[in-house]
C-alpha cells in the first residue's frame, strides 16, 4: 500500500512538472480539431433533414442506411483531422510517460508485435485474416528482455445464413519476454470456460478437445477453477508452471480483474490480455488536461511491464537458493557460529 | 430382422465397450510407469552430479568431509543396485537431505560461493531439482488418474478382472513445500 502511495506522488510530481506543458500545447491543437469536426457534424445533419424533407416516402431501411453512412462519413473526417495530432500525441506525451517509468524501455507508436509471435505463440488456433499492432514498448529488466504492444486480430467466420463476417479474435495488449526456464515442448494456459459452467463435467469435455494438446491437470485447485492448462509434454508443464508461479498468475489475475491466456515456446512467455479499449489514444472530445485520464496511459503500462516481476521472470535457477525450512536455516547458522568461532554468518551483508 | 439386430447390438455393445475400457486402464497405467521411468532419470542425475559435487565442495568445506563422504556412500549403495522400494526411498531422502544442507552451507564460503565451478554445479543441482519436483508430480497426477479408473464406475468392473490395484502417492518433501524464500532470511 505504501509503495503505491510513494507511486502515485511520482507520477503526481511527473504530471505536474513534464507532462503538463505538453499537454497544453496538444490541448490547443485538440479543441482546433474538436471545432473543425464541427462542419462535417453539421453539414451531414443538415443533408439528412434536407433529405427526409425533400422525400417524404424513405423506409426506415434507406434511413437506417443513410444513418450509417452519415456515421462513416464521421468517422473518416475525424480521423483524417487526427492524424498528425495523434502522431504528436503519441511522440510526446506517451512517450515521455514510458521514459519515466524507465528511461532505456523503447516506444514505437505505430508498430506492434509481429503477426508471427501471434500465430506462433500457439493460444489462437487459427492466423488472424486481419492483424494490427500499435504501441510497441521494447525493453530489458535486469536480465530479461520483453515488449508488448496492443493487437487487434480478426477472423472470418460464416454465420447461420453462411455469409462471410469479421470476428474479433483477440483485442487488447499482447506480451512476450524472456523465459527464465529452457523449454523443449509448448504449454498453453487459458480462461477455463468449460470448468465454470460445467464443473468436472466440464473437465472431461476438455480431455476431449482435439485442436489443443493434452489436458494437464495441476494441483492447485483454485488455479485450475479460473485456467485450463494445455501441454505436448505432461513433465514440462509442470517444471514450468511450479507452485508458486500458479499462485503468482492468480494473484496478477485477481489484482487487475482479468484472466489473462498464456503460453509458454521457445524459451519464451507470451501473454495475452484482453481488453477491449483503444490504448494510447488521445481523447478528441474531452480535454487533456485530467490528470486520472493521463494516469490511464501510466497505468496501462504498466499492466504489461509489471508482468516480469508478477511472474517472477528474473529470478534465474542458477543463483537461486531452494526454499529451506526454518529448521534447516537454524542448524546452518550454527554450524556457520561454531565455523568461525562465534562470528556467525547474518554478518553485514548486502 | 430387427431380432437380428437387436442381438448384434446386446452382443457387441459390452465386448466394445469393454475392449475400450481395457484399453483405457491400460492406458492409464502405462502413463504411470512412464511417469516413474522419467522421476528415475531424473534421480540417476542427480546422483551423478554427486562426485562433481564432492570434487567442487571439499577443498573449501572442510569441515562438511563427514556429509560428502556420506554422499558418496549413498551413490554407491544406489549403483551397487539391489535396493528394495523403502531403501531406494530412504537413499533418495538423503541425499535429498544432505544436498540441501550442503547446499545451505556454502554460504559460509564466499570464495566457494563465487567460484565458477561451483556456479556451474549449482546450476545443474537447480536444474535436476526442478525437474524431479515436476517429474514426482506429474507422478502424482498420473497415479490419480489411474486410482480414477480402477475405482469409478464403470472402468472399475473392468480393472476388478484385470487385477488392477490402487497405486500410493509420492510424498513431496517437505522441505520443497515451504514457501519461505532465502531473501527474507538474509535481510535480517
Amino acid at each position: 500500500m505504501e509503495e503505491e502511495a510513494l507511486h502515485t506522488e511520482g507520477f503526481d510530481s511527473f504530471y505536474e512538472r513534464e507532462l503538463l506543458p505538453a499537454l497544453r500545447e496538444l490541448e490547443a491543437e485538440r479543441k482546433n480539431i474538436q471545432s473543425t469536426l464541427i462542419y462535417p457534424t453539421v453539414g451531414l445533419g443538415a443533408l439528412a433533414l434536407g433529405l427526409i424533407a425533400v422525400l417524404p416516402n424513405l423506409g426506415i431501411q434507406s434511413m437506417f442506411l443513410a444513418a450509417i453512412t452519415g456515421a462513416g462519413l464521421f468517422t473518416w473526417f475525424k480521423t483524417k483531422a487526427s492524424v498528425e495530432f495523434r502522431v504528436e500525441f503519441k511522440n510526446q506525451i506517451i512517450r515521455q510517460i514510458l521514459k519515466h517509468i524507465n528511461k532505456d524501455f523503447r516506444y514505437s507508436g505505430f508498430s506492434g508485435l509481429k503477426k508471427n509471435d501471434f500465430t506462433g505463440s500457439g493460444i489462437w488456433p487459427r492466423t488472424p485474416d486481419r492483424y494490427r499492432g500499435e504501441d510497441l514498448v521494447t525493453g530489458e529488466i535486469d536480465q530479461t528482455a520483453f515488449s508488448f504492444s496492443e493487437v487487434f486480430a480478426q477472423i472470418y467466420v460464416k454465420d447461420s445464413k453462411g455469409r462471410r463476417r469479421l470476428q474479433t479474435q483477440f483485442k487488447g495488449l499482447f506480451f512476450k519476454a524472456d523465459l527464465n526456464k529452457e523449454t523443449q515442448h509448448r504449454t498453453v494456459i487459458l480462461p477455463d470456460m468449460a470448468e465454470r459452467f460445467l464443473g468436472n463435467m466440464g473437465q472431461q469435455l476438455q480431455k476431449l478437445n482435439i485442436t489443443r494438446d493434452d489436458l494437464v491437470q495441476l494441483e492447485n485447485v483454485d488455479f485450475e477453477k479460473v485456467f485450463a492448462v494445455y501441454g505436448s509434454d505432461q513433465v514440462e508443464a509442470r517444471y514450468i508452471l511450479s507452485p508458486k508461479l500458479m499462485e503468482r498468475i492468480l494473484a496478477y489475475s485477481e489484482k487487475h480483474e482479468l484472466t489473462p491466456s498464456i503460453s509458454f515456446k521457445n524459451s519464451q512467455v507470451f501473454v495475452a490480455i484482453p481488453i477491449s479499449k483503444e490504448f494510447f489514444e488521445p481523447r478528441i472530445f474531452r480535454t487533456l488536461l485530467n490528470k486520472e485520464a493521463t494516469r490511464e496511459y501510466y497505468d496501462d503500462m504498466q499492466l504489461a511491464i509489471s508482468l516480469v516481476n508478477e511472474l517472477d521472470l528474473n529470478t534465474r535457477i542458477w543463483s537461486k537458493l531452494p526454499d529451506y525450512t526454518e529448521e534447516e536455516r537454524e542448524d546452518a547458522r550454527r554450524q556457520g557460529r561454531n565455523h568461525r568461532g562465534g562470528m556467525g554468518f547474518g554478518g553485514t551483508r548486502k | 430382422m430387427v431380432a437380428l439386430i437387436a442381438a448384434v447390438i446386446m452382443i457387441g455393445g459390452p465386448i466394445l465397450l469393454g475392449i475400450l475400457f481395457y484399453n483405457n486402464l491400460i492406458n492409464r497405467k502405462n502413463s504411470v510407469d512412464q511417469a516413474l521411468s522419467d522421476i528415475d532419470v531424473q534421480l540417476k542425475k542427480r546422483f551423478d552430479l554427486i562426485p562433481n559435487l564432492v570434487e567442487t565442495v571439499k577443498a573449501y568445506m572442510k569441515h562438511e568431509r563427514d556429509t560428502l563422504v556420506e554422499l558418496t556412500e549413498l551413490r554407491t549403495r544406489h549403483m551397487a543396485g539391489g535396493l528394495s522400494v523403502q531403501e531406494q526411498a530412504d537413499v533418495t531422502n538423503k541425499v535429498n537431505r544432505l544436498g540441501r544442507g550442503l547446499m545451505l552451507q556454502v554460504e559460509n564460503y564466499p570464495d566457494l560461493k563465487a567460484s565458477k565451478n561451483f556456479l556451474q554445479l549449482q546450476a545443474a543441482w537447480n536444474e535436476v531439482e526442478e525437474q524431479l519436483s515436476a517429474s514426482r508430480r506429474t507422478y502424482n497426477a498420473a497415479v490419480k488418474d489411474y486410482n480414477n479408473g480402477i475405482e469409478q464406475f464403470p472402468t472399475n468392473i473392468m480393472a476388478r478382472s484385470m487385477g488392477y490395484q490402487p497405486h500410493a502417492y509420492i510424498e513431496i518433501p517437505e522441505e520443497e513445500r515451504e514457501n519461505i524464500s532465502a531473501k527474507e532470511m538474509f535481510a535480517n
